[in-house]
């Protein structure tokens, strides 16, 4: 049950954070079990206003207000609703399963050197309010995110020297050299200049009517539900076929839940135990679900402190950790075991170094685990305790956030899997906010921390591993909380940085993977999932393990991808 | 006349008290709301680091030393300012609560009403045929639904009433196809959505007032005077309401009137469970964002409404019943 509050909490998140946080590879095959269809409860629709109505509208479980909608569509406040993800776009749409890149609003890009990127920008694209989209716009939108660094997210202007617009083309000039960040600049979501010139506080401002390019505008707007209606100026309008959109508050996990196995939602990004149960049965011919993998959830240790600091202790656990065990009852078997190599698989497997035994995962071994302790020096007691290099007895505290109930039945399993080689862990569960801080702060002994799931693995490796973010203990850093330094994998980092060639790239890539693999910065577990269930009754075409085209969230930028790949049945 | 300035006093210092503890103890919860938020997209999938960055100079969290971050509260509050919400931002917090405040007072107060009359009327009927058939059935089958766990009781009804028979919506305030207006339809359709939350807060609340007036019935049932009453011959309906009841539901009124402030909290499990529009959907959305100046409005308008209510209740008391007046000025 608690599971749910977790999820449904994620789910309060209207994304307008451009999609950094999404990513993903399939794991969970969809169900393609075909069977009779025996209609299930169609509807209190009218009631709820759930729009069965029509077959050629959607009705998306995603947002909810709390419990109300405010009527803002602005992509910079943080309580933006979630349809204003069907109304912005970007410059290029990026697949965070696999890092593929389609173009979107930008038709090419060219890296001139490795501090300068040229994008040209499509032409004949208007804003939904007829006012023709030109290069100009997108220039805009970056120096708007310089004047108010309160939008930039990603930290943009940490990186970018200067942006410029002449005729179809843009030009991001670096102020050193950053290759990756590429993807930030992909991924943001493009303002109007005519629009966002005279808005002085833009954070604040509340937006009922958004001006944008993409393929949905607002159509009416009450406080339990609005709708998103197709824009008929779209710029690939051909290949949008579902005219409305149709977005009811959410609710509480429980309820939400029954909306959903009624039939009143056709597309909703939830946890539910026993999927096949509780959702598929109800119509086996129309329900589906698509689960891939959005991030590694890793053990991490904090590598300043003994036992920690030694890489054969934490080789030790990752052999003693039975990993399966908690993919398959802290996930309900929805999730895979993860490669140690700190990739996503199968999404990212074009980086991974192919000389990693087992694709990069530890298997379950224990009396291999004991071996290595031996070798490396520990010793155990009479009672079977393992003791550290000074004789006492080994224990830790793995530390999860109140409430994410999966993540704290895997500190119980990580926690009975370790008693067997004779090292005691308490799991301890703060509230977030305190969890968060002990890691900024350096001062934990174990933590559950999930990173990746970013579309170049450069990214998730930056933040996880470059040393110049491993603050001594004591001192707040947002990344490498483990505090892991190596020089190699720094100097590996940078030239990734500042290649713009795959080949060198993919270099980089399996040494760190190596070093991943090798020296455990962080022990890897499972792959954290993208809910998401769908009903193929009025529309098919949505992403599968097959066909990963996006990960299949309602939330973020995939929903544009989607929904000009869903087709109407006929 | 000292017992009420005395009263009023009272009044004053506990809603100095009550605003200060307002102002600390939210203060002393681990973390900030930018983290609160990251919390909740840390959830959707790994998080940057500058996506914190970003989120605190967008909320313009609070500046400057505790004392003049107090100073700044206590004017800002004599003038009802309230600043503006970080989980409802860019909205000023005042226009929250004044959304959230009228669905509460209705649904949770009406029923709350609806429940200490009916409550208090069925106790008295208990009292007076304490050991018959009502009594024994009523106070026993009470206690029982008052012991229940809210959220199981409303789930259920959840799943039998309107997921299975589909007699009633799942959850919401009110249809989704409609704006809150002074329209028929409007109405019509709030009352239709307020039917299953308000069957199960009266249901668990309604134990409470029967039984309470029951057990205090019992207790004047044996004083004197109740008795001759009876020998003087007056008829059972006189005896029961006006000589029993009457002094049976002094005690009573001061609880009443608690709930009575405590309605402006809200019915957090309710609205929760049913995704309704008031303001204890309000406080569980302040707690969990950390959102400072919608906890402070929030607790503020609770703590002063009990206390205001308190001491309407304590003047009441005070009026109908002389030994309290005479108490205070003896003490």
């Amino acid at each position: 049950m608690a599971k749910n509050t977790k999820l449904v909490v994620s789910m309060v998140v209207a994304l307008g954070l451009a999609g950094t946080t999404l990513a993903g590879c399939g794991t969970v095959p969809m169900n393609n079990t075909a069977g009779n269809t025996h209609a299930s409860g169609a509807s209190n629709a009218a009631e709820t206003g759930a729009a069965s109505v029509s077959n050629s509208s959607l009705t998306i479980g995603v947002d909810n207000g709390s419990p109300t909608f405010t009527d803002n569509f602005n992509p910079y406040a943080p309580s933006t609703r979630t349809g204003t993800n069907y109304i912005y776009e970007p410059l290029f749409f990026v697949n965070n399963i696999n890092g593929k890149v389609t173009p979107w609003l930008a038709t090419a890009y060219k890296w001139e050197n490795n501090k300068k990127l040229v994008v040209t920008i499509r032409n004949g694209v208007k804003w939904n309010d007829g006012k023709p989209f030109s290069a100009k716009d997108v220039a805009f939108t970056f120096q708007y995110l310089k004047k108010n660094p309160s939008l930039d997210s990603q930290g943009l202007w940490q990186v970018l020297q200067s942006v410029t617009a002449s005729g179809n083309k843009v030009t991001f000039t670096m102020k050193t050299p950053d290759v990756p960040v590429f993807y930030q600049i992909a991924s943001t979501l493009i303002i109007p200049q005519h629009v966002w010139a005279t808005i002085s506080n833009p954070a604040k401002a509340v937006m009922k009517n958004p001006v944008g390019t993409g393929p949905y505008v607002v159509g009416s707007f009450t406080p339990y539900q609005y709708t998103l209606t197709k824009n008929p100026k779209y710029w690939q309008a051909n290949k949008v076929q579902v005219d409305t959109l149709n977005f009811p508050v959410l609710g509480n996990n429980q309820t939400a839940t029954l909306k959903l196995a009624s039939g009143q939602w056709d597309w909703a990004t939830l946890f539910l135990p026993d999927i096949q149960k509780t959702y598929v049965s109800r119509d086996p011919s129309t329900n589906k679900y698509w689960f891939p993998a959005g991030g590694i959830i890793s053990l991490a240790l904090n590598l300043t402190k003994q036992p920690f600091n030694d890489p054969q202790f934490r080789k030790a656990l990752a052999y003693a950790i039975d990993k399966q065990q908690i993919a398959n009852q802290a996930e309900d078997g929805y999730v895979d075991v993860a490669s140690q190599a700190g990739l996503i698989l199968p999404g990212q497997s074009q980086w991974l170094d192919a000389s990693l035994p087992n694709k990069g995962i530890y298997p379950l071994n224990i009396q291999k685990a004991k071996q290595i302790l031996k070798s490396a020096g520990y010793k155990t007691n009479s009672q079977g305790q393992l003791l550290d290099k000074s004789g006492k007895p080994i224990t830790f505290s793995v530390e999860v956030p109140t409430g994410w109930s999966d993540w704290i039945q895997a500190a119980q399993i990580i926690q009975s899997s370790l008693k067997k080689i004779g090292i005691t862990v308490n799991v301890s569960t703060p509230q977030y906010a305190a969890y968060s801080e002990n890691l900024a702060s350096g001062q934990f002994d174990g933590a559950l921390l999930s990173f990746g799931g970013t579309a170049s693995p450069y990214t998730s490796f930056q933040t996880l591993l470059n040393s110049s973010f491993a603050t001594p203990v004591g001192q707040s850093t947002t990344a490498n909380q483990e505090r892991f330094k190596d020089k190699a994998v720094d100097q590996a980092l940078q030239s990734w940085e500042q290649s713009t060639s795959t080949a060198q790239q993919k270099k980089s890539a399996s040494e760190i993977e190596n070093t991943m693999y090798n020296e455990l910065p962080v022990i890897d577990l499972f792959y954290g999932a993208t809910w998401s269930e769908f009903s193929t009754k009025n529309f098919t075409g949505w992403p599968s393990a097959k066909n990963p085209y996006a990960l299949p969230s309602p939330y973020g930028q995939p929903p544009l991808m989607i929904l000009t790949h869903l087709k109407r049945n006929s | 006349m000292r017992y009420f300035l005395r009263k009023i006093g009272f009044l004053l210092l506990t809603v100095w008290v009550a605003v200060t503890l307002n102002f600390v103890l939210p203060r002393l919860m681990p973390g900030n709301p930018a983290q609160a938020m990251m919390a909740k997209f840390a959830q959707q999938g790994p998080v940057s680091p500058s996506q914190e960055k970003a989120l605190e100079l967008m909320l313009g969290l609070p500046t400057g030393s505790l004392w003049s971050q107090y100073w700044s509260y206590l004017g800002n509050i004599v003038h009802f300012n309230f600043g503006t919400s970080y989980s409802y931002f860019p909205e000023s917090v005042s226009n929250v609560i004044l959304t959230a405040l009228p669905w509460t007072l209705i649904l949770v107060g009406i029923v709350t009403i609806l429940q200490f009359v009916v409550g208090t009327l069925c106790g008295v009927y208990a009292a007076w045929n304490r050991g018959k058939k009502f009594d024994s059935t009523a106070s026993v089958m009470l206690s029982f639904t008052a012991a229940f766990p809210y959220f199981w009781l409303a789930l259920a009804l959840i799943y039998f009433l309107a997921y299975l028979a589909k007699w009633f919506p799942i959850s919401g305030g009110y249809s989704g196809s409609l704006h809150p207006a002074f329209q028929w339809s409007f109405i019509a359709s709030a009352v239709y959505h307020s039917i299953l939350p308000a069957i199960t807060i009266f249901a668990t609340g309604i134990g409470g007032s029967l039984l309470g007036m029951r057990n205090n019935m019992i207790n004047t049932l044996g004083e004197d005077y109740i008795l001759l009453a009876k020998a003087e011959g007056l008829k059972n309906r006189v005896v029961a309401l006006r000589y029993a009841a009457r002094n049976a539901l002094l005690p009573i009124v001061t609880n009443f009137a608690m709930s009575l402030g405590l309605v402006v909290g809200g019915s957090l499990l309710m609205e929760t469970v049913f995704a309704y529009p008031g303001m204890g959907y309000l406080l569980s959305t302040a707690v969990s964002n950390q959102d400072y100046p919608l906890l402070q409005a929030l607790f503020l308008c609770i703590t002063v409404s009990v206390l205001v209510a308190n001491f309407i209740a304590d003047l009441i008391s005070g009026l109908l019943d002389p030994r309290l007046r005479r108490g205070a000025t003896t003490s």
